[in-house]
């Protein structure tokens, strides 16, 4: 972790929620600091370390304020806390431990977010996978002489019916994907915690039935749609009815489970 | 289905509506791997012509086979590039598996009753009955060599009826020179002869396909495998007066040259205003006793239309041999040159 000190440059913004630590002392560029403020914001991404003005401790100025690096390497010792070229004794072990965790959070933000980027791209994969199968089988419905010319690659037995070598085939592929789906969302789950992936299983399955019901020609989609609220995506029967819905659903989901999974990274 | 811990099963939604418990999906998404089975439909009346372009035909499903500058599928049509002075038995050769192959893939199979409408002169015919497999409800409507052919045509003309009666087709033949001199007059497209007149010809047929795929798998349970036609196209009351001089006026001009002895089955098809139902079915009954009277089978079927005129098919079972008999010399003398192009090389 690299700290950037520019404490004439302002304080931490005051609208970004932080919490305010005693320092007993603190050692910032071999100079000593007594009876201290950290100002910590709750994304430990910024911090400033203050001193009182006066004796009465009715004003604070700051010495230095830190941008602080996901990376950053927080050492731990009882009530003592070391961030790089900053040393801070707190007033109690516990206290510095709850310091340490909101400077490691960022570091389990983007921790989530790439596992969480992981399990998207191998859902996104399956969906995609089921939502060619679907579009096949709606043009099937409608047209299937042209719909099967279009797969004939996919039949190369001829001691077997054309429409069962597609199915064949696409049950292979759906098989290949889902497996790198549950072996994705089965690695990631200690990061992203059984909330998150749960809600990845749910999402998947309801965008495969959101997919189901499109071929169905099912008009409303009432119960598809009430699901989907739940994920806190809101669309219309019209929207879903657009090219690649699942792609999109799967966007809309995004941020309700980058929230799900920062709520994880947040100290307790 | 997604299940509760407390094993209750509920198609979506994140809480389980029985208990409030969360739903899992752990297991249930893997039935996302199965997907839902479509029974797709082909239509009932599917038409495929083979070496016989521009015909105007409606149906469920209507394809042709051609030859052009180069090898062309889609869903409708199988062009494969010709074969300079190819026979049929080149164009088997070179075209019979991929020509397999499309038919099953565009479900020729699938359709409830398939009509091919071929020039059996054209070697296209030939390829298109031998990659056709031997499907039920299946029938041919064939332009045949006769007298008036050359002896190639001839050949290969007898070798795409033997094909289609070896599948068990019932065919439908008219001669080259009756497809010729065929001529039909209506009010609003005027003279129609060649194909434009087989378009017109076949129309009333097709658009009673079932009755007459009814006739024809009833005549082949008879062992009546051909039948030739006779048709009057747009007739009127003025003209005809009375529907038996329009049946005895249509029985001049049949499409094949045969001896009024060798029909063995007579059936007509009539097209008119529901009012004139019973004048046909009893005009029907005096043609038939005038003429057929020892037939061993003849049906009348009737259509109703809304046009004032009217049109009559009647379509005449006859022996294999009487349909083949035109046919026979100049298929030998080309046997006789290259015996590689016989009947039995086609299969």
């Amino acid at each position: 972790m690299r700290l950037a000190a520019s404490p004439e440059t302002g304080e931490v913004p005051s609208d970004m929620p932080s919490h305010d630590y005693s320092v007993l002392t603190a050692v910032y560029l071999d100079k000593t600091y007594a009876d201290g403020i950290l100002r910590l914001a709750d994304s430990g991404k910024e911090m400033e370390l203050r001193e009182w003005t006066s004796r009465k401790k009715v004003e604070q100025s700051v010495v230095a304020r830190f941008r602080l690096e996901p990376n950053a390497q927080v050492m731990l010792d009882g009530p003592l806390l070391r961030v790089a070229e900053l040393s801070i004794t707190l007033e109690s072990p516990s206290i510095a431990a709850q310091v340490a965790l909101t400077l490691e959070r960022p570091a389990r933000e983007r921790e989530a977010m790439r596992l969480l980027s992981e399990v998207e791209s191998s859902v996104g994969g399956f969906l995609e996978t089921r939502e060619e199968a679907t579009s096949f089988l709606s043009r099937l419905k409608a047209d299937p002489r042209s719909a099967m010319l279009s797969v004939a690659s996919l039949w190369t037995t001829p001691d077997t019916e054309p429409l069962d070598a597609v199915y064949s085939n696409y049950s292979a592929r759906l098989a290949e994907t889902l497996e790198k789906v549950t072996s994705s969302l089965s690695g990631a789950e200690t990061g992203l915690g059984t909330p998150v992936t749960e809600r990845l299983y749910a999402l998947t399955y309801t965008i495969g039935a959101v997919q189901d019901a499109l071929l169905e020609g099912d008009s409303d989609m009432a119960d598809e749609l009430a699901a989907l609220k739940e994920f806190g995506i809101t669309a219309t029967a019209e929207d879903l009815r657009t090219e690649k819905p699942s792609a999109r659903l799967l966007a809309m989901a995004h941020p309700g489970l980058v929230a799900m999974a920062m709520g994880r990274t947040l100290p307790n | 289905m997604p299940k509760c811990p407390n094993g209750h099963e509920q198609r979506l939604g994140l809480k389980c509506a029985t208990c409030g418990a969360g739903l899992s999906y752990r297991e249930a998404v893997k039935e996302l791997t199965a997907l839902p089975k479509v029974e797709p439909y082909y239509g009932k009346v599917a038409v495929i012509a083979a070496g016989y372009p521009k015909l105007a035909l409606k149906a469920d499903y209507v394809a042709e086979i051609s030859a052009g500058a180069s090898d062309l599928q889609s869903a409708n049509g199988f062009q494969v590039a010709s074969i300079r002075g190819g026979s049929w038995l080149d164009y088997n050769d070179k075209h019979l598996q991929n020509l397999r192959r499309w038919m099953t893939l565009v479900g020729v199979g699938k359709s409830t009753d398939r009509f091919l409408v071929v020039d059996a002169t054209d070697p296209l015919s030939v390829l298109t009955l031998a990659a056709l497999p031997p499907l039920e409800h299946t029938a041919v409507i064939a332009v045949v060599a006769d007298l008036e052919s050359t002896p190639l045509e001839q050949n290969t003309s007898y070798v795409a009826l033997s094909l289609a009666l070896k599948k068990g087709f019932p065919v439908i033949a008219v001669s080259e020179t009756f497809e010729r001199e065929m001529l039909y007059f209506t009010e609003d497209e005027g003279f129609a002869t060649k194909a434009d007149a087989l378009s017109m010809l076949l129309a009333p047929l097709l658009g009673a396909a079932d009755d007459l795929m009814d006739l024809l798998e009833r005549d082949l349970s008879l062992g009546i495998k051909v039948h030739c036609l006779s048709a009057i196209l747009a007739g009127s009351k003025s003209v005809y007066g009375i529907a038996t001089n329009a049946f005895m006026a249509q029985s001049y001009n049949i499409s094949m040259g045969a001896k009024l002895e060798q029909y063995q089955t007579v059936h007509s098809l009539a097209f008119a205003q529901g009012e004139n139902k019973g004048d046909f079915e009893k005009s029907f009954g005096v043609f038939r006793n005038r003429r057929f009277k020892g037939a061993l089978n003849a049906e009348f079927r009737f259509r109703e239309t809304a046009s004032p005129l009217f049109d009559l098919v009647t379509i005449y079972g006859m022996s294999t041999d009487a349909s083949l008999q035109d046919m026979t010399a100049g298929y030998q003398a080309i046997v006789q040159s290259v015996p590689q192009l016989s009947a039995e090389g086609a299969s």
